[in-house]
């Protein structure tokens, strides 16, 4: 199946999985990535509980993974 | 002959020296936001051309500027600040500190505060004194803000909560909330007012909705609802919208007229006012957020953000002018008349 806009840039995780399923079938991935490089954990934690209010159906034992790869793929790193 | 022509001559200098401090004054800008970027874009509505880039402002979301188009105001997602910009110079003087991450702003109509949606949960709307530039003040809020405005007379701001599914009423002079209205995720909204200034009605675009409610702002009550047309099925863009597939709403500066966007159309629609009859419907281009109009209520701005792009609809003629290179991710757009 052909990876939507921002997928490619992706690696592979559980925590990608939950990315894929739980924002596009409102975002394109693209407005994700597009925040590479600003955010701290607390930052990604923030925009997933969002998120969630919106009503993104993300299990909540899979929040802190989505927002460990959030971080660790796209976070602020100094 | 010679002395009539002198004095057509003085009468000429004598026009132009009357008019040109106005004229030469004066400039219109169209400022567009580019929502996946650091860039903002000012357009020169006179050609069409990109006029001014301003650098800085990572993930810049909402825009707005003080009543003599001198200072702008740009909030940034990136960096959870209000950045304040020199419209002369396009100089970034200050980045203020929020309290949350930030959505969309707006701006009193004296321009002596600015009012910031923080969308970040409890939600709050941030008040920045315009001449000290430093926060003042914090309006507690249901829920995290999308969008705010303020009234056009001045008297109320409202606040727009996805998350918090309302719409909340503010008096501008206590910053106490007065009423509130929804119980679903409130989305961009436009504002018609009597002929003293005061808000008559509101059209206020809600998550998942294809079109947008009417509010009888004095009754405070919603009092009806008004569905986009629909296209045939292999026309339509598949999305996905932000669940909101209706974003981006406006009413022209003359009060004829409310155009409202539709994206999984790819067009905007105008209908007229305040009978809210359907005039037609324009392609803009895929997936429309936002749009804008000059203040002679002649042309409208469309930001359609998957094509970079801002495509120039001819008001009277609904027909399009031409589209505009801008850079990524383009989403709110505001018009600004620099004197």
């Amino acid at each position: 199946m052909a990876q939507t806009p921002g997928q490619q840039e992706l690696p592979d995780a559980a925590g990608k999985k939950i990315l894929v399923a739980s924002c596009t079938s409102c975002h394109e991935l693209t407005e994700v990535t597009k925040f590479r490089g600003y955010y701290t954990r607390a930052d990604w934690n923030d925009i997933v509980v969002t998120m969630v209010k919106y009503g993104a159906t993300v299990k909540e034992q899979d929040v802190p993974v989505l927002v460990d790869y959030l971080y660790s793929t796209l976070g602020k790193k100094n | 002959m010679f002395q009539t022509s002198i004095r057509r001559g003085y009468r000429v200098a004598i026009l132009i020296l009357t008019l040109s401090p106005t004229m030469a004054a004066a400039q219109v800008r169209i400022v567009q936001t580019n929502s996946g970027a650091d860039t903002i874009h000012l357009i020169d509505p006179a050609n069409n051309s990109i006029a001014g880039e301003i650098k800085g402002v990572p993930i810049n979301h909402g825009a707005a500027a003080s009543p003599d188009g001198r200072t702008l105001y740009f909030s940034s997602e990136a960096e959870r600040v209000l950045a304040v910009v020199d419209a002369r110079t396009l100089a970034i003087t200050k980045k203020v500190a929020l309290t949350g991450r930030p959505n969309n702003i707006s701006i009193a109509g004296d321009g002596s505060r600015v009012y910031v949606g923080i969308v970040s949960e409890p939600g709050a709307v941030d008040v920045i004194d315009a001449k000290t530039l430093e926060r003042v003040k914090s309006i507690p809020t249901r829920g995290g803000i999308h969008n705010v405005y303020v009234t056009p007379d001045g008297k109320h701001v409202v606040a727009g909560s996805i998350a918090g599914r309302n719409m909340m009423v503010i008096d501008a002079r206590t910053d106490e909330p007065l009423w509130s209205l929804f119980d679903e995720g409130v989305r961009p909204m436009a504002f018609e007012t009597d002929r003293d200034g005061s808000t008559k009605r509101m059209f206020v675009q809600l998550s998942d909705l294809h079109g947008f409610a009417i509010v009888d702002f004095k009754a405070r009550k919603e009092v009806g609802r008004v569905t986009l047309p629909e296209i045939p099925v292999e026309q339509r863009d598949a999305g996905p919208f932000n669940a909101s597939p209706s974003h981006g709403i406006g009413v022209t500066p003359d009060g004829t007229s409310l155009w409202v966007l539709s994206r999984p159309n790819g067009k905007v629609y105008a209908y007229s006012l305040p009978d809210l009859k359907l005039l037609g419907g324009v392609d803009v281009g895929k997936r429309p957020d936002w749009l804008t109009f000059t203040p002679d209520s002649k042309r409208v701005y469309v930001a359609t953000e998957p094509a970079d792009s801002v495509t120039v609809i001819d008001v009277p003629t609904r027909k399009e002018v031409t589209r505009v290179k801008v850079g990524r991710g383009p989403k709110r757009n505001i018009t600004i008349v620099m004197k």
